[in-house]
């Protein structure tokens, strides 16, 4: 494994959690999954192999929390708006790009993670179909209606 | 008449055939609304696109190493390339730091855990303890 690919994962971990101990959690996850596939994997894009390690993870959780309703859902209204920041965190909440964060969480985690996967991972429609095990079409159209919540989120956010 | 709906996100990502494109194209000439949608959807593409990679939490970043160390001889091409970034990784100084500095004593233990008796300067090179220097 290299850095960077310690890097692609927490990245996507974090697009997708919106939260560091959730996304070092899934990361930390994905590495041991890594560890144990590594002799037998073939690779042919090795982003799209651990974009599917982190996302099907991610989607794993998601569905397990909706099942035990009293823990925190990732979309809690709570982690989707924080508090207002504390003026040390200020100048780290604009280089980490909180509103665009927010307004990702915001979205339903389906169409998040074709968005994320799409925009933040760079993988192809072709791809993002193979890791979320959907048609290519529902790719489309998740990341099209994602894409116009999103937008519409930070309209509303700026105004 | 029929707008293009998730033909423009498709469009916008390059996932059109070359006929499909001309086609899209050709509706967007004379469809004002396609045009302002496709607009809004650039936007929000941007945005997300513009977010920057992050850096591994310290803790992570001990495991990966240790990942790399073990892990049961990978595909040849995987291991060169690994080891070829790591060193420009670990050469290199790093720009931008979202985190706290790690506690020392945390790395000590989970290196520690790693690697039973091996003491802790026997993995780190130089340099990774530099950046982690309060």
């Amino acid at each position: 494994m290299a850095r960077d690919h310690g890097r692609f994962i927490y990245t996507v971990a974090f697009r997708l959690t919106g939260d560091r101990d959730d996304a070092a959690d899934l990361t930390q996850e994905v590495l041991l999954r890594v560890k144990k596939g590594l002799t037998t994997y073939r690779p042919v894009s090795i982003e799209g192999w651990l974009s599917r390690i982190t996302t099907n993870l991610f989607l794993d959780e998601v569905r397990r929390r909706r099942r035990r309703p009293t823990e925190a859902l990732p979309d809690d209204p709570e982690r989707v708006l924080p508090p207002a920041a504390a003026a040390d965190d200020v100048l780290t909440s604009v280089t980490l790009g909180a509103d665009v964060q927010a307004a990702l969480l915001a979205l339903p985690e389906e169409f998040r993670a074709a968005v994320v996967l799409c925009d933040v991972a760079a993988l192809s429609y072709g791809e993002i179909s193979d890791v979320l095990g959907v048609p290519v079409g529902t790719v489309r159209s998740r990341i099209h209606r994602g894409r116009l919540l999103l937008r519409s989120a930070l309209t509303k956010a700026a105004s | 008449m029929t707008h293009l709906g998730d033909v423009l996100s498709a469009l916008l990502d390059g996932e059109l055939t070359q006929e499909e494109a001309a086609t899209a194209t050709e509706h967007l000439a004379t469809c004002a609304e396609c045009r302002a949608e496709r607009d809004h959807l650039a936007e929000a593409r941007q945005a997300v696109r513009d977010l920057p990679v992050l850096d591994l939490p310290p803790p992570l970043w001990v495991q990966l190493m240790r990942s790399r160390r073990r892990a049961a001889r990978p595909a040849a091409w995987l291991g060169a390339a690994a080891a070829a970034v790591a060193l420009i990784g670990l050469a290199a100084v790093p720009t931008r730091q979202h985190h706290v500095t790690p506690q020392m004593a945390h790395l000590v233990q989970v290196h520690a855990a790693s690697s039973g008796a091996e003491p802790v300067t026997g993995m780190a090179p130089a340099t990774v303890n530099a950046r982690f220097v309060p």
